[in-house]
């Protein structure tokens, strides 16, 4: 993209404050290209608003120089909704993490979704409740070890990806922390669409969950809108290969699957 | 045929089953003393349920402003009953019983009134007509006949009562229930008495008929409001029905959100984007959503919420009265975030008091919560037309600059209550929304408007709104949020009616909300009695209006509080932050006071003050 005129420079967005994520966090990476994205998009970071909950990634607002909300746990959305709209002007953006998201704010999450708002909602996924040391959260893997659960847990992790197109969400898309460009991809049609937009980025924890962390730098992706045949204005077949990517999610000989999976 | 001209305020009531057209009754027999021009309250209690339950409504009619809403009967219109026994004790001396003969019958009616020593109550029956469907008319329209009989209230004025009710719903309707009422209206009563209505006060167009929930909702579309926000619940709903209609029209959202949750959530997004922003709700959403209104109080947007109160714990009885909730209100929440309480004292107060409390949320920068009730919010009262305008507003002091000087708004809250910040740089590094100044108070940036962005957090922070450890700046940041309100009493006319009868009266009274209205006639009952009364009615019940309070205890040392919860919420209020040690009066049972068993009640009291043994 030609980088020439801009009127808000890059450095308009990056807060004051230095992160206070762990040292080689992937959040950086994300920090980073939501950053980029905005610049590149010329959005005014004096009408963007970034609201979070709480958690690791919830942090986000505090780092940035666009405006922001650091809210209750589980409860960006419905905060988010209400900036939306009495001022449509706005970007509104919501930064959380899995469990602040698909735990205490599943419910807020569906009636946005299916109220198509104007707002992207991004989910810093690293499988687990961080701040608080590593408990399990409801996308972590079958037998996540947490303090809370020490023998592994015992349930199925829901697939938002699934769960975000059955609640009519009109962009749903998936994306690693360790793929800029793609990344870069993904947030950019994300902020650019018209509807509530969501985007799952995988982002392992690389203090509490190393060996993931290390995983996901290595392991090969594959991108669905590449030369694949997926239909991704097709609600049945989103979810059809929404669902099918969870199961290949717990294969490790198989490429985890990002892209755009529904968007109408 | 004598014709006495009826003593007012007269008070009918009409009771039977949910479902079976008391309210519509009443709603139309209110409409044509509206019509006719007198005044009259409407109250109504109804079961939480759609069909089945005991319903009854009130009509109290009068030449003034009706204060209380529930009074013993002068007429009483019997569609059904399973208690006639407590209806008949709570009918005054010389009332008129309504009843159609089979009923009559049925509930032995007159045996119970000779056994019962009640022989001053007039009985008369009327047959019951057979039809009760849309299209031949409903039995509320026969009813209006009979009770408009009575009362001789003239027929033009019950016929357009009824054409109003039925506009909807096409000729044949409104026709069918012209007949049934003309068979009401002429069935000889054979009464040996007949009533003349008193002449007529007002002149309608000035005027109108209005609920609580109304006079909030158009009051809160007048500040300027453009969100509002509600999970349907009872008794609040009606004013999100209001607002759906109204709010609109003025370019504002109104947003039913998924829980009481979301609904404050999104009320305090809207706020931070600088609308004025409102959430409704009853006692149950007001347990839901603590955690915000200690949010909205640590990062300082102005928020109204608006709970209209209902008896609990829990469920409790949604549909009835109880002004329960005033603890919650002040305290709930972790930690300790300070807001502000308000509560009308009637009908008309219900639309003042909303624009205090936006103006007071704008102004002071945190929570403020208006305690209504399902008595308050859904009793019609005959009420003056609303302005169309108000004057004084007040919005929150945006941001827009170090440069600006003059800038263009609503004048009455900038020059007295922010102080000049004084920064040199416009990056959101240096700039101090939470700045520590003398009356806690700093201009807010607002999205799209600001040249400087910020970031709210619930975290305890410093002045630049940031996150913070330091154990000093958090006790001085504490202290700013406290010392915001330190100066809203003295600050602010208006938010208590003080009136002194004279210098060290019998005794004070103090009370809140509606139970204010039914104290007030109580004390007309009192001044008969050469009691004389001091009354002090706050409508800011927190932050404690402590000075006035203390002023009270130097003129009167009986302070009696009354208030309609069971464990005397106010008066723990008033022994926390005053001097004062008072009496209690309460009520829970659900139905509001009635003036003469209040009076009765502070007589009880003033005999003991009197006697030496309180």
């Amino acid at each position: 993209m030609m980088v020439h005129d801009k009127c808000f420079s890059r450095n308009l967005y990056e807060g004051h404050l230095r992160p206070s994520w762990c040292k080689g966090c992937s959040f950086f990476n994300i920090r980073k290209l939501i950053n980029d994205t905005l610049f590149e998009l010329q959005f005014d970071p004096l009408k963007v608003i970034i609201i979070s909950g709480i958690g690791c990634s919830s942090r986000m607002p505090l780092f940035s120089g666009t405006f922001g909300m650091h809210t209750l746990h589980g409860r960006s959305i419905p905060v988010a909704v209400g900036a939306h709209l009495v001022n449509q002007q706005n970007k509104i953006i919501v930064t959380a993490g899995d469990g602040d998201l698909f735990s205490i704010g599943t419910g807020h999450f569906v009636h946005a979704a299916r109220n198509n708002f104007n707002i992207t909602v991004l989910c810093f996924d690293n499988k687990m409740f961080a701040m608080t040391k590593n408990q399990s959260s409801p996308t972590s893997s079958l037998g996540h070890v947490g303090t809370l659960s020490p023998s592994g847990t015992t349930v199925q992790p829901l697939n938002v990806l699934e769960f975000a197109i059955s609640c009519k969400a009109t962009f749903v898309a998936r994306t690693s922390a360790f793929t800029p460009v793609h990344m870069n991809e993904m947030l950019s049609r994300a902020l650019t669409h018209t509807g509530f937009s969501f985007v799952q980025i995988i982002a392992p924890c690389k203090t509490f969950d190393a060996m993931a962390f290390e995983k996901m730098k290595s392991i090969s992706l594959f991108d669905i809108n590449g030369s694949s045949s997926h239909r991704k204005n097709d609600y049945d077949s989103a979810l059809i290969l929404a669902s099918l990517t969870c199961k290949q999610d717990k294969d490790p000989s198989v490429p985890v699957n990002v892209g755009v999976f529904y968007e109408v | 045929m004598q014709y006495a001209q009826i003593s007012l305020p007269y008070t009918i009531k009409i009771i039977g089953d949910a479902g079976e057209g008391i309210i519509s009754t009443a709603d139309m027999l209110q409409r044509a003393i509206f019509l006719y021009g007198l005044y009259s309250s409407n109250y109504r209690e109804f079961p939480s349920t759609i069909r089945g339950g005991y319903t009854a409504s009130v009509i109290r009619i009068s030449n003034t402003t009706i204060l209380s809403p529930l009074t013993s009967a002068d007429c009483l219109f019997i569609r059904s009953t399973k208690h006639l026994l407590s209806e008949i004790e709570n009918c005054k001396k010389n009332a008129i019983i309504l009843v159609d003969s089979f009923q009559c019958e049925k509930l032995n009616v007159k045996d119970i009134l000779l056994s019962n020593d009640r022989q001053d109550i007039r009985v008369l029956t009327f047959p019951l007509p057979e039809v009760n469907n849309p299209l031949s008319g409903f039995f509320s329209s026969f009813a209006l006949g009979i009770i408009g009989k009575v009362l001789n209230i003239p027929d033009e004025y019950l016929r357009q009562s009824i054409l109003i009710q039925f506009s909807t719903k096409g000729n044949t309707v409104v026709n069918g229930n012209l007949d049934l009422f003309t068979r009401g209206f002429c069935y000889d009563l054979s009464s040996k008495q007949q009533f003349s209505l008193p002449q007529v006060v007002f002149n309608s167009c000035e005027y109108q008929i209005c609920d609580g929930n109304e006079a909030i909702g158009l009051g809160t579309v007048l500040c300027g409001c453009k969100f509002v926000s509600l999970y349907p619940i009872t008794p609040a709903t009606t004013i999100g029905t209001y607002l759906s209609l109204k709010l609109p029209e003025k370019g504002g959202v109104l947003y039913q959100a998924e829980d009481e949750i979301a609904a404050a959530g999104s009320a305090i997004g809207s706020s931070f984007s600088g609308a004025k922003s409102m959430t409704i709700t009853s006692g149950p959403g007001l347990s839901l959503i603590q955690e915000f209104i200690g949010y909205a109080s640590m990062v300082e947007l102005p928020l109204v919420i608006v709970d209209v109160q209902r008896p609990g714990p829990s469920t409790g009885s949604p549909s009835k009265f109880g002004q329960e909730d005033l603890l919650a209100a002040a305290f709930g929440s972790h930690g300790e975030s300070p807001r502000i309480i308000l509560s009308p004292t009637d009908t008309m107060d219900c639309f003042t008091t909303i624009i205090t409390a936006f103006n007071f949320s704008e102004q002071y920068q945190c929570p403020v919560i208006v305690l209504s009730d399902s008595v308050l919010g859904l009793t019609k009262n005959t009420i003056p037309v609303f302005p169309l305008n108000i004057d004084n507003l007040m919005s929150r002091y945006i941001y827009k600059g170090i440069t600006v000087a003059n800038d263009t708004q609503e004048k009455s809250t900038q020059s007295k209550s922010i102080q000049s910040i004084g920064l040199e740089s416009q990056s959101n590094e240096n700039f101090q929304r939470y700045k520590l100044t003398d009356n806690g108070l700093n201009p807010v940036p607002v999205p799209g408007i600001s040249p400087v962005s910020y970031c709210v957090t619930g975290i305890e922070h410093d002045e630049s709104g940031y996150p913070s450890d330091c154990a000093q700046m958090r006790v001085l940041q504490q202290q700013k949020r406290f010392r915001k309100l330190d100066s809203i009493e003295t600050d602010n006319a208006a938010i208590y009616e003080y009136y002194c009868e004279k210098p060290f009266s019998d005794i004070a009274i103090i009370s809140w909300g509606i139970t204010v209205s039914i104290v007030n006639e109580a004390i007309g009952f009192l001044n008969a009695d050469k009691v004389s009364v001091t009354s002090f009615f706050p409508r800011m019940l927190f932050p404690v209006c402590k000075k006035a309070i203390n002023h009270l205890l130097t003129i009167c040392n009986n302070l009696i509080v009354v208030e309609s919860n069971f464990s005397g919420q106010y008066a723990k209020l008033i022994r926390m932050y005053t001097d004062a040690k008072p009496v209690s009066i309460t009520s829970s049972s659900g139905i509001p006071f009635t003036p003469e068993h209040l009076y009765q009640d502070i007589m009880n009291i003033v005999r003991g003050f009197n006697d030496g043994t309180r």
